[in-house]
């Protein structure tokens, strides 16, 4: 029988976002992608951060794991690393992946870890209230910025272009088919895969809500746009605000993390036996 | 005449090489079986600044320097001066005359110059050469076969080709006949090779440290650079791919913990080291560990703080800060190494400690300990068993499996990703047996109650604390890391002094080993020893124990306790 997105729900509750987040969007995409791939729940991996959207794996039936705000990235490559023939999928808002979490997401995508990153894109800090994201406009007026946002907002597409990012997408919440089938591809795709996924927050930012991004956003893959051309990618990534380009901006194909290392060759570390390892060897080394 | 008894040292400048030479001595005293000590004194540059190198040798295991020097080597313009009142009386002193203004005065010793860098430009056609001149000169002095020096140049020389090896071989042999010739046999040292040489290993506790871990099991180590814990990295680094290790120098110490946690969570067992500022970075994660009740085993190599404070020194100044890092209550293990022996046995331990009791274990130590060098017999490791907990294998999970169940000892049953029935989730939010969040009164006290529960588990299974040296002891010294070397010696001093002393070092310090109340009762005369200001494992005893240990041995210099310093220091509590 083919798996539904009732395979990855887990009974212990229901997700507690405000009504018409566009967290639920993306809990739906996941799950459908993760039907379609077919994937075993007890051989996923899904780790986030801190916030809203970060409560995620809650209402997942996979294995999950919510860590601290701005550590997603850290943790989950850890987790990767120790066990490298699952996937892994890794999400968070935009102030856990491009405020406080800005070192990991640079330094992931350098290492091209091969996860998949989705970032919910909602330029506000929902879960303490409001206050604006990194990716707030400047001259936004939140709490925390009552007479205007003094700073420009991070571009996190144009970010990943320039950090080796090998994979780098955007998806809208409220196009669900399109983020399906962009978290699949992402899935696919060998290496750290950035999907930056806008997001009205219903609550908190009543400037951009569905109507604002269904309206301004367009299909990258409808376009004559080439995804291997780098170029043509942080062109792309300068659009907004005038216009929100969807879908996967650039995608190459580069050795992951530890494609070059022997000791990821026999294995999953963690299949590894440790019961009786022989040091005596070393012990000779630094004889003389 | 000596034999195979001294204190060694070499003293220049940073960068000019004189870790080489000093590594040559240790080398040859090695080969000639015997058991070294050694520590290094720097500061915190490249290059410039004088630097010691304090080696001491003996034919039965050594545990601590001392600052009494047998034979000096002065290869820079300072150490002959620096150190002149330092060295021992019949003591001697080999030094360039051309580097030294003033005049050396000290009757009671041999002065013995020697032209080093004169005869290194004419030998090799480079000053710096005046290191190996000078090291001849020392094996010249020690009345020493040259073969085995030279065989080391060409050792550590061959990458450079022929020509280096042998006007190296030549300023040797030059500073060899020049003691020869000009001071015969004056010096009453020697260093003759044991007949029984026995299967010894010569490591810094960074790496005994690393290889207890390697023993143990460990698969992931992320890692910021930092002195003085950097020699965890490089030695894993070095034998990642022997021992199929992930070893990984990542960004920073968010990135180092958070990983480490992460692979720890996924199955394997991880470490992460660093000294206190980076640990301080790692406050937050420690916690996470503690709630998702992750094993990690983080390593922190003391240096005296607070912030950058001496970057190259050693200090006892964060047990306060490994004990109550970040925020809230949570389980955790905090031990210490006293010796080279015992960080390779307590690293091992300190993994099946995390996997035991699912919490992060900080096994602390400091520079002195972790960048200074001791000769090791070949460890039995046979004993050594690798016990993973309550993790469960696949066959065993239950159906309705609850990753944080209550259980009498305060641990439960673990997964880890992959496994079938096993899928939870871990958060850091208060949570259910289940992992699912919850802020509910009856919920949060039984599961906060049931995880600190594991606290007691773990005092009650620790081993207890032993007293070492004579019963009835007029004077008990109480100390935990390193300390226990120059400790240990002390005590022997003041027994021979008709000083009746004993020893009581703390291994494990959070929770508070067993039967430390017990001895203390017993104590005439506890002495409590520490390198930090506030007396910090004093503190820890009284607030534990409500026994106020009155006396105490404080240093904050950012220099090792020596064992003079320590039985000075008791002796003067006599007066």
């Amino acid at each position: 029988m083919p798996r539904t997105s009732k395979d990855y729900t887990s009974s212990a509750g229901k997700p507690n976002w405000c009504p018409g987040c566009g967290d639920f969007g993306i809990e739906a995409a996941m799950k459908q992608a993760f039907a379609q791939l077919d994937l075993d729940p007890d051989k996923v991996m899904l780790i986030t951060g801190i916030g809203c959207g970060a409560n995620m794996p809650s209402w997942f039936s996979t294995y999950g794991l919510i860590t601290l705000h701005g550590r997603a990235v850290a943790v989950a490559t850890g987790a990767h690393l120790a066990n490298h023939e699952l996937p892994v999928f890794v999400e968070g808002g935009d102030g856990d992946g491009y405020g406080i979490g800005m070192g990991h997401f640079i330094h992931g995508m350098r290492r091209n870890v091969n996860l998949t990153y989705i970032v919910g894109d909602n330029t506000v800090y929902g879960l303490t209230r409001g206050q604006c994201s990194p990716t707030a406009d400047k001259g936004s007026k939140s709490v925390s910025t009552p007479f205007g946002n003094p700073d420009p907002p991070v571009n996190p597409i144009a970010l990943a272009l320039a950090n080796h990012c090998s994979f780098v997408a955007r998806g809208f919440a409220g196009n669900l088919p399109h983020l399906v089938n962009l978290i699949k591809e992402a899935s696919l795709h060998k290496g750290f895969s950035l999907i930056d996924v806008l997001q009205p927050c219903v609550t908190f930012d009543k400037t951009r809500g569905y109507k604002f991004y269904q309206d301004l956003t367009y299909d990258l893959q409808s376009t004559d746009h080439d995804m291997s051309s780098l170029e043509q990618a942080f062109k792309r990534a300068y659009e907004p605000p005038t216009k929100f380009p969807i879908g996967i901006f650039y995608q190459e194909e580069r050795s992951i993390y530890e494609d070059d290392l022997p000791q990821f060759k026999k294995g999953a570390l963690v299949h590894h036996d440790i019961s009786n390892i022989d040091v005596i060897p070393l012990f000779q080394q630094y004889s003389f | 005449m000596k034999r195979n008894e001294m204190n060694f040292m070499i003293g220049g400048k940073a960068g000019e090489g004189i870790e080489v030479p000093g590594n040559m001595f240790a080398e040859l005293c090695m080969r000639a079986g015997l058991w070294l000590h050694v520590t290094q004194e720097f500061y915190s540059v490249i290059k410039g600044y004088n630097s010691i190198n304090q080696i001491r040798v003996s034919e039965s295991p050594v545990l601590a320097h001392n600052n009494h020097y047998d034979l000096v080597l002065s290869v820079d313009d300072e150490t002959a001066t620096k150190y002149l009142a330092d060295i021992v009386p019949d003591g001697g002193l080999v030094y360039d005359p051309a580097l030294i203004s003033g005049t050396l005065k000290r009757d009671d010793i041999h002065l013995f110059p020697v032209p080093m860098t004169a005869i290194a430009k004419e030998r090799v056609g480079l000053g710096l050469a005046k290191n190996i001149v000078g090291i001849g000169a020392c094996m010249g002095l020690l009345d020493c076969e040259i073969q085995p020096l030279m065989d080391l140049i060409v050792k550590t020389f061959a990458r450079k080709g022929d020509e280096v090896v042998h006007k190296n071989i030549d300023a040797a042999q030059a500073g060899y006949d020049f003691v020869r010739e000009n001071y015969g046999r004056e010096f009453n040292y020697q260093i003759k090779p044991l007949k029984e040489i026995g299967k010894k290993f010569f490591v810094n506790g960074n790496e005994a440290m690393t290889m207890g871990a390697i023993k143990a099991g460990c698969k992931f180590v992320s890692e910021y650079p930092m002195t003085p814990s950097s020699g965890v990295l490089h030695t894993m680094a070095k034998h990642a791919q022997q021992y199929d290790i992930s070893v990984n120098h990542v960004e920073d110490e968010l990135a180092a913990i958070n990983m480490a946690v992460g692979a720890g969570y996924a199955g394997v067992r991880s470490l992460a080291a660093t000294s206190g500022g980076g640990f301080a970075l790692m406050t937050e994660a420690i916690g996470m560990a503690g709630m998702i009740e992750a094993p990690v085993v983080i390593i922190e190599v003391q240096r005296p703080g607070p912030s950058t404070g001496l970057p190259t020194r050693t200090g006892q100044g964060d047990l306060r800060t490994v004990m109550h890092a970040s925020q809230g209550e949570f389980p955790r293990v905090v031990l210490s190494p006293g010796t080279h022996e015992e960080a390779f046995y307590m690293a091992f331990e300190s993994f099946n400690l995390a996997e035991k009791y699912q919490c992060p274990v900080i096994l602390v130590s400091e520079k002195y300990l972790a960048e200074g060098h001791a000769t090791l017999p070949y460890l039995k490791t046979d004993h050594l068993t690798v016990d993973r907990g309550k993790l469960l294998k696949e066959s065993e999970i239950k159906e309705g499996f609850k990753r944080y169940a209550h259980s009498a000892d305060g641990v439960s049953e673990r997964t880890i990703p992959g496994q079938k029935g096993g899928a939870h989730c871990a958060t850091t939010y208060e949570h259910l047996e289940s992992g699912y969040f919850t802020e509910e009164i009856e919920d949060v006290k039984k599961i906060y109650a049931r995880r600190m529960k594991k606290m007691e588990t773990i005092e009650k299974n620790l081993p207890p604390a032993k007293l070492e040296g004579i019963a009835n002891a007029e004077y008990t010294i109480v100390c935990w890391g390193a300390t226990y070397g120059p400790a240990k010696e002390a005590i022997e001093m003041l027994s021979q002094n008709g000083i009746k002393a004993n020893l009581l070092h703390i291994k494990y310090l959070l929770p508070l080993q067993p039967g430390v109340r017990e001895i203390l009762e017993t104590c005439k005369h506890p002495v409590i020893v520490e390198g930090n200001f506030t007396a910090q494992l004093h503190g820890v005893i009284a607030e534990k124990l409500g026994i106020e240990i009155q006396d105490k041995i404080l240093d904050y210099s950012g220099r090792p306790f020596t064992p003079d310093f320590i039985s000075n220091g008791v002796k003067s509590l006599m007066k």
